[in-house]
């Protein structure tokens, strides 16, 4: 890696905006992404480690059955260039519990969400997940947000939509209004 | 300065609005990472591109639940510009490409302070460190 080629640029998270009562319009699917929602997915070996690999499962089985244009594959080659990877992580912001990366190629170039991405990653936190007393149910609901999160898809705008896409600790899988937009995006 | 976890969880998100980044501050945890790479500070007239990642957080709905979830809640302000700040990045063991943690450390001067636990003697006038979630990394 070449360092005087690069750009610096500053990384923060979207969900200070609401943290802060900033009113900010979101929408809810971004216009950038991976080409294709056909797609496979490699796990890192902390998956394992951490013991998240039947959450990660759980959670990609969840987009699987909604439209035919997605579909989340299993990969074993970590080499593959089409795969996504998943983490498990440890974070030093204790109110973290997952992040979505989305990366224009393999050199570790971070997109924009208005960027074609080349892969992204998937973090869920274990230290955080742990210390919030999370269960089975909730890992995969936030694992399930993640993954969204490499489907192109955003927060949700209207906050009083039931969506595992809303931020926060939640028990639930895609609802009608994750899968409609989701459909949106990708096509039935 | 040491502070236990719980604290740390908690003071940030109170002390964040003073910092006026719009960055989620939090007390480091040291603990956390031991491959952090500190990236170097920028020229002042550098010009940053802003890349904002999407997370997902445990949520405070109103300022009641995040106050009392707060273990510190201070008014001050930052001693450094933004990019004199020390920058954290830390990267997968496997893959140093990717991403796993980043935040920023500040100085930080209590003016006023609200609320602290009863095991803490912080005071007026005095510098704590403050990390928010946001850091300046090298990109393509």
């Amino acid at each position: 890696m070449n360092s005087s080629k690069k750009k610096r640029i500053i990384l923060c998270v979207v969900s200070v905006a609401s943290m802060l009562g900033v009113q900010v319009a979101f929408a809810d699917t971004w216009s950038g992404g991976r080409s294709s929602a056909l797609r496979y997915t490699y796990y890192d070996s902390s998956v394992s480690t951490y013991g998240y690999g039947g959450s990660f499962d759980s959670a990609r089985n969840n987009w699987n059955s909604i439209s035919s244009k997605v579909f989340i594959y299993s990969s074993l080659s970590y080499n593959d260039p089409k795969a996504d990877v998943y983490y498990v992580g440890n974070s030093s912001d204790p109110t973290l519990i997952g992040l979505t990366n989305a990366y224009k190629d393999h050199s570790g170039t971070l997109a924009f969400t208005t960027d074609l991405w080349a892969y992204c990653t998937v973090t869920i936190y274990d230290n955080n997940m742990k210390s919030n007393n999370m269960n089975s149910s909730q890992v995969i609901s936030n694992a399930t947000h993640e993954i969204g999160h490499s489907l192109s898809l955003d927060h949700p705008y209207v906050t009083s939509n039931s969506a595992v896409m809303k931020k926060g600790i939640q028990s639930i899988g895609p609802t009608t209004y994750d899968k409609s937009e989701l459909k949106s995006k990708w096509g039935s | 300065m040491i502070l236990n976890t719980k604290l740390k969880a908690a003071a940030a998100v109170i002390i964040a609005s003073t910092l006026g980044i719009g960055g989620y501050s939090i007390y480091r945890n040291s603990q956390i990472h031991s491959n952090n790479s500190i990236a170097q500070a920028p020229a002042s007239d550098e010009e940053l591109s802003v890349i904002s990642l999407d997370a997902n957080y445990i949520k405070f709905d109103n300022f009641l639940d995040l106050s009392t979830t707060a273990d510190l809640i201070v008014t001050g302000k930052p001693l450094e510009n933004f990019t004199e700040r020390q920058h954290y990045v830390s990267y997968f063991p496997n893959d140093q490409n990717h991403v796993q943690d980043f935040y920023t450390l500040s100085n930080f001067k209590i003016d006023k302070i609200i609320k602290q636990p009863p095991k803490e003697s912080l005071k007026n006038g005095e510098v704590i460190q403050v990390g928010e979630s946001v850091s300046i990394i090298d990109n393509q």
